[in-house]
């Protein structure tokens, strides 16, 4: 039997939601700040008006979801009434986290659409989900032209989206209560680093300010030797690291990576996109002392040999393509080896044009670029796409049954691997990561269909919607301001349940459904 | 001293996970010559 | 006699090179980059972000308005020049020069290596352009934010007493 949500519970969902809502209104005094300081009135304004939404509208929902709640709790029998105030269960804390993202990408999208960069609002949203994401699709025009005070917080989205919207909010703006890790777990961050969540939160961005500022100064100095005045190489070097070390994609040109014609960079943000492509908990357990982890884990071993793997793909596939980039180490490792590696890692940055990706890349590399952008980086770090630690559960399930086969029926196969500790493999968690395996792939496969319907090819369907669903952000051709709208529409939505992998988007479709089909 | 040791343990673990990354492009490069001597 | 000669040869492949020069836009590059690659072109677009000079040489960023292509030349072609961005627009010009589409000088860059950058059209100030309805905007829910504000804190003194 389906229970009807009561007010209570929506109460409940508001009242937190808002909460993140007034901390995400809080993350725009950033670029707020950056637009007094470059001294741009028309972006200064635009976040202004932005904000003020932002907070009337997430002390409103506050205002009104407590009322309720307490209202509801009045009429509720007794012993319910000495359950703590407002603590969210695991369905609340799903749909929480849910409806969150949603409500950053319709606030954060605000600013941009203000800028007149975007043609329409569903643009503006686009580009808001996919920073939040940190996809890094653009459907922005005229990128070269826009203000410093747009980019910062272009690639801010990242920066907040890749550590999480929750995680955000737990460690800078919410005090802890019981039900913070039913929502930490929400945004696909299923590990805690530490016991506490709070402190998880905060470890999770003790490594990321940590990275910011050694990323900043590295990548400043090399757009500053590469030609570049200080104030805007440094600038620069913090937003290529939000964009880097989040695996986001998103770039201050038009040209992404192409711009800067830079092979210092280059190699930087390699090391930045492989870092970000790391758990949380192996940066904890290499940064206090257990650095023999680095070589055993399960993630890391697995993660090296598919890069490796689909690079030999992708490179066969350049040569017998034809293509000039096989003719040449550097080249073969600057467009090759970089483009792989930022769409393994679910980075996205581009040292080519989308469209010779789509026009000049033969179809056996971009078969080893589409394996590479739905395989994905480490669970608990900021990459999408299937992840490294269910690929090598799925691995080592095939070697135990085969195993299984060969040994004598009455021997006890049992199948060990080491993630931070050695961990026995069980059915139970071998189902967990097919079962996700599955919902990516589906999803996957549901964006090509949508985008062969709308006419383009197979491969570069498959490419766009696995780049799109894996927060990839690598472009063949087809994300442009042009496409139909309906295939806007299915991206924003693979992002999404991509980045979330899916359990607070099944939550949340099951709670519509128990609205309508359920009894009181 | 204990502060001197997390310190430590911290810039060594940034040093671990920067080699892996220098690792993996070393790797990658190898591949590179390998597939661009053999012939196809 | 051979010094004429070469210069005389020299001479001719600069006039045959002109002659063969072919007016191209981004999206015809972008299009088909084949059919330019080796070739020399001349191509138009606005300077746009950064003017990187790295030693005797140079790289600019070329926007047509379609795609910026990027533009390899030496550091004497691009000096006073100035680059748009925000604020500004910047200077228009035209490069002729070698495209490559994988430079194998620069790692496999889609580029053009120019000999000469001539100016076209001056960089100039772009204004900003503020929407009215915006400032009122502003000012508006500037009000209706500080007013939710007292509310809210009428509210909760009354609850403490």
């Amino acid at each position: 039997m389906i229970l009807r949500p009561r007010t209570e519970d929506i109460a409940v969902i508001g009242y937190h939601l808002s909460k993140i809502i007034l901390g995400i209104g809080l993350t725009m005094l950033l670029p707020l700040g950056c637009a007094v300081l470059s001294g741009e009135r028309g972006p200064f304004l635009d976040f202004l008006v932005t904000m003020e939404i932002v907070f009337i509208s997430g002390l409103l929902m506050k205002e009104v979801c407590r009322g309720a709640y307490e209202s509801g709790k009045k009429r509720a029998p007794a012993y319910e009434q000495k359950i703590s105030a407002l603590d969210p269960n695991w369905m609340h804390g799903m749909i929480t986290v849910a409806l969150s993202w949603l409500a950053a990408m319709l606030f954060g999208a605000i600013p941009l659409w203000l800028s007149g960069h975007w043609i329409s609002f569903l643009d503006a949203c686009f580009e808001s989900m996919s920073g939040f994401a940190t996809t890094g699709l653009s459907l922005v025009r005229d990128l070269d032209h826009l203000s410093l005070t747009h980019n910062l917080w272009r690639h801010l989205t990242m920066f907040i989206g890749g550590q999480g919207i929750v995680v955000v909010a737990l460690s800078f703006f919410v005090k802890g209560f019981s039900g913070a890790f039913r929502m930490y777990v929400g945004e696909a961050r299923d590990e805690r680093v530490l016991p506490n969540v709070i402190n998880t939160a905060r470890f999770i961005w003790g490594v990321s300010l940590t990275y910011l500022a050694l990323g900043t100064i590295s990548l400043g100095i090399t757009a500053f030797l590469g030609g570049m005045g200080p104030m805007r190489a440094f600038f620069h070097g913090a937003c290529l690291f939000m964009a880097a070390f989040d695996t986001g994609g998103f770039a201050l040109q038009s040209q992404n990576m192409l711009y800067y014609h830079n092979y210092g960079i280059e190699i930087v943000t390699i090391v930045f996109m492989v870092l970000g492509a790391m758990n949380f908990r192996l940066h904890y357990h290499l940064w206090t002392g257990n650095r023999g982890e680095l070589f055993r884990n399960i993630e890391m071993r697995v993660l090296f040999v598919c890069v490796l793997l689909t690079f030999v793909v992708t490179a066969i596939g350049l040569k017998h393509g034809g293509s000039p980039y096989s003719s040449d180490i550097a080249m073969l490792f600057r467009k090759g080896f970089y483009q792989l590696i930022s769409g393994h890692t679910g980075t996205g940055f581009m040292t080519v044009y989308a469209e010779q990706i789509g026009k000049e890349w033969s179809d056996l590399a971009l078969v080893g670029m589409i394996c590479a952008m739905a395989l994905g980086g480490a669970v608990s770090s900021t990459t999408g796409g299937i992840k490294m630690l269910r690929i090598g559960i799925i691995a080592q399930a095939f070697v135990q049954d085969i195993k299984k086969v060969i040994f004598p029926a009455r021997a006890m196969v049992e199948q060990r691997f080491h993630h931070i500790k050695e961990v026995f493999l069980e059915d139970r968690t071998v189902r967990a990561a097919l079962m996700v395996t599955l919902a990516y792939i589906i999803l996957y496969g549901m964006g090509a269909i949508v985008g062969m319907l709308c006419g383009f090819g197979f491969l570069p369907s498959l490419f766009e919607s696995t780049s799109a669903s894996a927060n990839v952000g690598l472009s063949c051709g087809i994300t442009s301001s042009g496409m139909p709208a309906a295939l806007k529409v299915v991206y924003m939505f693979q992002m999404w349940a991509g980045r979330l992998e899916f359990i607070s988007v099944f939550t949340l479709a099951g709670f519509f459904l128990a609205v309508i089909k359920g009894k009181r | 001293m204990k502060e001197k040791s997390k310190l430590l343990n911290g810039i060594l673990g940034i040093a671990w996970e920067i080699s892996y990354a220098a690792a993996l492009m070393l790797a990658a490069a190898a591949v590179c010559v390998v597939i661009l001597l053999i012939k196809l | 006699m051979a010094a004429v000669f070469v210069s005389a040869a020299l001479f001719g492949c600069a006039a045959a090179s002109s002659a063969e020069q072919a007016k191209v836009s981004s999206g015809m590059l972008l299009a088909d980059p084949g059919l330019y690659d080796g070739r020399t072109i001349s191509f138009e677009g606005e300077i746009i972000g950064d003017i990187m000079k790295q030693g005797r040489y140079a790289w600019i960023n070329l926007n047509d308005g379609r795609a910026a292509i990027g533009v390899f030349t030496a550091a004497d072609n691009v000096k006073g020049l100035s680059a748009g961005g925000y604020k500004r627009r910047g200077d228009i010009v035209r490069v002729s020069g070698e495209f490559h589409k994988a430079c194998p000088q620069h790692g496999g860059d889609l580029d053009i290596h120019a000999d000469s950058v001539t100016v076209i059209i001056k960089s100039a100030v772009k204004e900003e352009v503020i929407c009215p309805v915006e400032k009122r905007l502003a000012v508006l829910l500037a009000g209706v934010l500080c007013l939710l504000s007292i509310l809210m804190l009428c509210k909760k003194l009354r609850k403490k007493r």
